[in-house]
């Protein structure tokens, strides 16, 4: 009951966070913004004044843009650094947008404005969140070596490699169980950052193993929980591949439409996380007592 | 003792391969193959039992004997095949801990029927290294020479350990493949021994003959060979033996495995007239993909038939490796080759389908056009790599011949001007298999290049008089061993062009083809300005603010390879008017000067694609004015794959 109650409390406390939603979708376009400013500049230099140009926007795009691709190497590993760099400064933004949707979600109403609550918990946080960052390898360590251990063992058992319907699975079994691992790290850290902003403890370590322990005790709780609103982002995501799979682009107009479609998606994307946020914090204070 | 056998009796066991079989030449076939197999599987091994009767074809006498043992390529890490490729091929590792996993073959006796004893004189030789740990040639040496015309007789007993699948051959559980498996005579060619080592990048060469071939195995297992099947009994241990027999073939290979699940269907065309039966060996794991094989094989009998000339074997076995022995897959013999799939694979993506008809045109460039696969490996992967583009354009369609899932889309011909375009350029088309300077420089030249360079060709010359050369070159030299002279000299004396500025530099030379244009500029035509003659000649303002009666146009086009092709150059006006100009390509660059009425548009150079050597067709075009909505587009796809993958891995 408590997990039903927390998933329609934390989808109904994101429509309200609106605010938040556009901060973390914002924060996601700013650098999207410069990997187009770095792509358009790489890919204008062999295609804007080749007929190669106008093959990719009438639609011949895959082949088209492969060409173009292989024969611009330096060009291309440029891009490559470029993304990875922004990615790794995502990663050092993330724990302040961590703080800035949590401290929102737990903000009275009556309190001070979004703009105060969502930067001040930001810089209210980011310490601990880095630390807790950094303190997580405790978990993504044993995590991975449950996984590779779990490869080993189902090799040394060795399956007949002619029994390729349960080989295939066994492959599909291994993906599940890396997926299960990985989110199941990532909701223990979601609730160690709730644990860190409601009870204002300072020890992100001490956070971490609580947080392990909640999870623990309440694993049909929170997990369900969890995959609930997983399925809710996936829904949204689905229904995106699947209006933007019927959208020839073009024309420069329909390449915009095509841009507005993926950033009402990248918003319901982001939606669902603040929604993620809100749902566990209801959980948190019905249930962690 | 020598014997000048023959062979009416040997004849008579023996499938011709059709009525368009030119009549061999009187003196009978260069080889002839008798061998009674034994297949072991507890033990992995293969009990043989050889005859071989060889004609000297030559005009000299021989006083020794070469033969190739192809499985001691597998028999321990020195050999020049595991040392070449550090112990893995085709994907596959050897596991070395695994006393299993090594394969090898012994040659326990070998003698004159009705002579001489020749085991004596068995001797390894290693024409191309001289890796003396290499033992995949073998050498004996008879009494007496073999007189020219003459024939000599051999009995060979053998046995096979057959290694864990690799390179082609070898068992995976229950699932055997015996290839490359006999005791099997080189070529003497030109003169002298034809007989290369096994190489980790190399394939085969032999001559053409009769095979006629017994397999024992035990009764349960399901066995599929070369040619046709003209006898099967019990036997009274439980196992069965099977009687293949074939002519005008070079090799001979064999399958076992108790998880075949056999089917068979005629295939018939009348024009040109076709009927062979088409066998399909599929693992029961794979019994869903079978739909897909036999499709690809009506569309492959169909395809080359048609192009090149009627199959005219009685069979044509299609065998689906278990999985797990993967390496053995997509491998061509004489009337039997390997395909390769996955129980799960989608429909959209055309792997078995692209396999199958490659495989099953080796039939004609390897099969049938015997060339030397270890000297010229192009002649057989490439010509077939241009027949399979073609045959995967025709019924799968050309932008969509190899993955076929929606809005992701790749033609086979795509593929492989992407291999080429992002390809080294190390070695040329042409050269010994085992010098090239790696597996991918291998495979890039003989498979990638050298297709692309026959579509270049047929671009050039018509796809009629292609159709034509193709088709004299299949007809003129099947069951002949041709070299790439023979190739050049068909496709010039069909076309009536000289050739060889083309294939000196696409085949022989390992730099590239790519032409561009580098500028364009369009400038209005100013009104006189200046001294003339002393005097101050000054624009009328006026005049200067009206459009420009005429402009200077200039097109540079620049060659940025190696290569030299002639080019034909586009050039369109503002008003779309269109100028072609021609160029010999021989300078760096060449510029074109145009005075009219209207500004310039676009130059391009290749207007019609012919020359799909190039390697980079984006700087083939040049506007004037730029038109960036094209980049636009797809840095924008690149900015919002990265926009949802931020969205994915963190908050
Ligand atoms: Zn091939």
């Amino acid at each position: 009951m408590s997990v039903l109650r927390s998933y329609g409390k934390g989808l109904q406390e994101a429509l309200i966070r609106v605010q938040s939603v556009f901060v973390l979708w914002a924060v996601t376009a700013v650098f999207a913004a410069v990997v187009y400013a770095v792509a358009a500049r790489v890919l204008a230099a062999p295609l804007a004044r080749s007929l190669s140009g106008d093959t990719i926007m009438a639609g011949g795009a895959a082949d088209a843009l492969l060409e173009v691709l292989a024969g611009s190497g330096p060009a291309l590993n440029a891009l490559f650094g470029v993304g990875m760099a922004l990615f790794v400064a995502y990663l050092f933004v993330s724990p302040f947008l961590y703080g800035g949707v949590i401290s929102e979600v737990v903000r009275p109403r009556e309190a001070k404005g979004f703009a105060a609550s969502f930067w001040m918990g930001g810089g209210k946080y980011y310490g601990r969140y880095f630390r807790l960052a950094v303190a997580s390898i405790a978990l993504w360590v044993p995590a991975g070596l449950l996984f590779v251990l779990a490869g080993r063992g189902l090799t040394a058992i060795g399956v007949d490699p002619a029994r390729e319907e349960i080989q295939f699975y066994l492959i599909l079994g291994r993906i599940a169980a890396g997926l299960f691992l990985f989110y199941l790290v990532k909701m223990i850290l979601d609730y160690a950052r709730i644990r860190i902003a409601v009870q204002e403890s300072r020890s992100a370590l001490a956070a971490l193993g609580w947080a392990a322990l909640f999870v623990l005790r309440k694993p049909i709780k929170t997990l369900s929980l969890y995959y609930l609103l997983g399925l809710t982002a996936l829904a949204g995501s689905a229904a995106y591949v699947a209006v933007q799979a019927g959208f020839a682009r073009k024309t420069m107009a329909a390449v915009l439409a095509g841009l507005f479609l993926a950033q009402l998606h990248i918003l319901w994307r982001c939606w669902v996380k603040v929604a993620f946020q809100a749902a566990e914090i209801k959980l948190y204070t019905q249930t962690a007592r | 003792m020598r014997k000048t056998v023959l062979t009416a009796f040997l004849l008579a066991f023996t499938i011709p391969a059709g009525s368009q079989t030119p009549s061999p030449a009187p003196p009978g076939p260069v080889v002839q193959y008798e061998i009674q197999a034994r297949l072991v599987p507890e033990s992995k091994t293969i009990q043989g039992r050889e005859t071989l009767v060889w004609r000297n074809d030559s005009e000299s006498p021989v006083g020794e004997l070469r033969f190739h043992l192809y499985m001691n390529a597998f028999k321990n890490n020195r050999s020049t095949f595991m040392a070449e490729s550090l112990g893995s091929s085709r994907g596959v590792k050897a596991d070395k801990a695994d006393k299993d996993a090594w394969g090898f073959i012994d040659v326990n006796e070998i003698g004159i029927r009705d002579g001489a004893d020749l085991t004596p004189t068995m001797a390894y030789v290693q024409p191309d290294d001289g890796n003396a740990d290499d033992q995949t040639v073998m050498r004996v040496t008879p009494p007496s020479p073999v007189k020219p015309g003459e024939s000599i007789a051999l009995n060979i007993a053998f046995t096979v350990k057959l290694p864990k699948a690799v390179a082609r051959a070898g068992f995976g559980g229950d699932f055997f493949m015996a290839a490359q498996w006999f005791p099997k005579i080189g070529v003497l060619w030109n003169g002298a021994w034809n007989c290369h080592q096994y190489h980790a990048h190399s394939e085969f060469f032999a001559d053409f003959g009769t095979y006629r071939v017994e397999i024992t195995a035990p009764g349960k297992y399901v066995v599929g060979a070369t040619g046709k099947r003209i006898g099967q009994r019990k036997n009274a241990d439980g196992t069965t033996t099977y009687t293949h027999a074939q002519a005008d073939i070079h090799d001979f290979a064999w399958t076992a495995c108790p998880d075949f699940v056999e089917s068979r269907e005629r295939f018939q065309m009348t024009s040109p007239a076709v009927d062979t039966e088409m066998i399909f060996l599929v693992h029961k794991e794979h019994l869903g993909q079978r739909g897909r094989y036999v499709k690809a094989l009506r569309q492959g009998l169909e395809f080359y038939s048609r192009h090149y000339g009627p199959y005219p074997y009685p069979t044509v076995t299609l065998v689906d490796p278990a999985p797990g022995a993967s390496a053995t897959g997509g491998m061509e013999y004489p009337t039997l080759f390997t395909s390769m799939t996955h129980r799960f694979l989608p429909a959209g993506v055309l792997m078995p389908e692209m396999v199958t008809i490659h495989e099953f045109g080796h039939g004609y460039w390897y099969g049938m056009v015997g060339s030397n696969e270890f000297e010229e490996a192009w002649l057989d992967e490439g010509i077939n790599s241009y027949s399979e583009v073609k045959a995967m354009a025709e019924y799968y369609g050309p932008d969509r011949s190899l993955i076929n899932l929606g809005p992701v889309r790749l033609s086979d011909l795509s593929y492989q001007r992407l291999n080429v375009i992002g390809g080294g350029r190390f070695d040329p088309i042409l050269r010994r298999s085992w010098d090239f300077v790696g597996g991918g420089s291998y495979g890039l030249n003989v498979y990638n290049k050298a297709c692309l360079m026959l579509l270049t060709l047929e671009r050039y010359l018509g796809q009629e008089t292609m159709d034509r050369v193709m088709r004299t070159y299949f007809e003129t030299w099947k069951f002949r061993h041709p070299t790439s002279e023979d190739f050049i000299r068909t496709a010039e004396e069909v076309s009536g062009k000289d050739l060889r500025w083309f294939f000196d530099q696409a085949l022989r030379s390992p730099d590239k083809l790519d032409y561009a244009i580098s500028s364009v500029v369009s400038e209005p035509v100013r009104e006189a300005e200046g001294l003339f003659k002393g005097k101050l000649v000054k624009t009328d303002p006026k005049a200067a603010a009206k459009p420009a009666a005429a402009y200077r146009s200039e097109v540079v086009a620049i060659r940025r390879g190696e290569w030299i092709f002639p080019q034909d150059i586009l050039v369109v006006f503002a008003d779309g008017r269109k100028v072609r100009e021609t160029w010999d390509g021989r300078e760096r660059w060449k510029r074109f000067v145009y005075t009219g009425p209207d500004r310039l548009a676009y130059a391009q150079i290749d207007p019609d694609g012919v020359w799909l050597l190039d390697v980079n067709w984006t700087n083939n075009s040049l506007r004037l004015e730029p038109r960036p909505d094209g980049s636009r587009k797809a840095a924008l796809k690149i900015a919002s794959l990265f926009q949802h993958l931020l969205t994915l891995l963190s908050l």
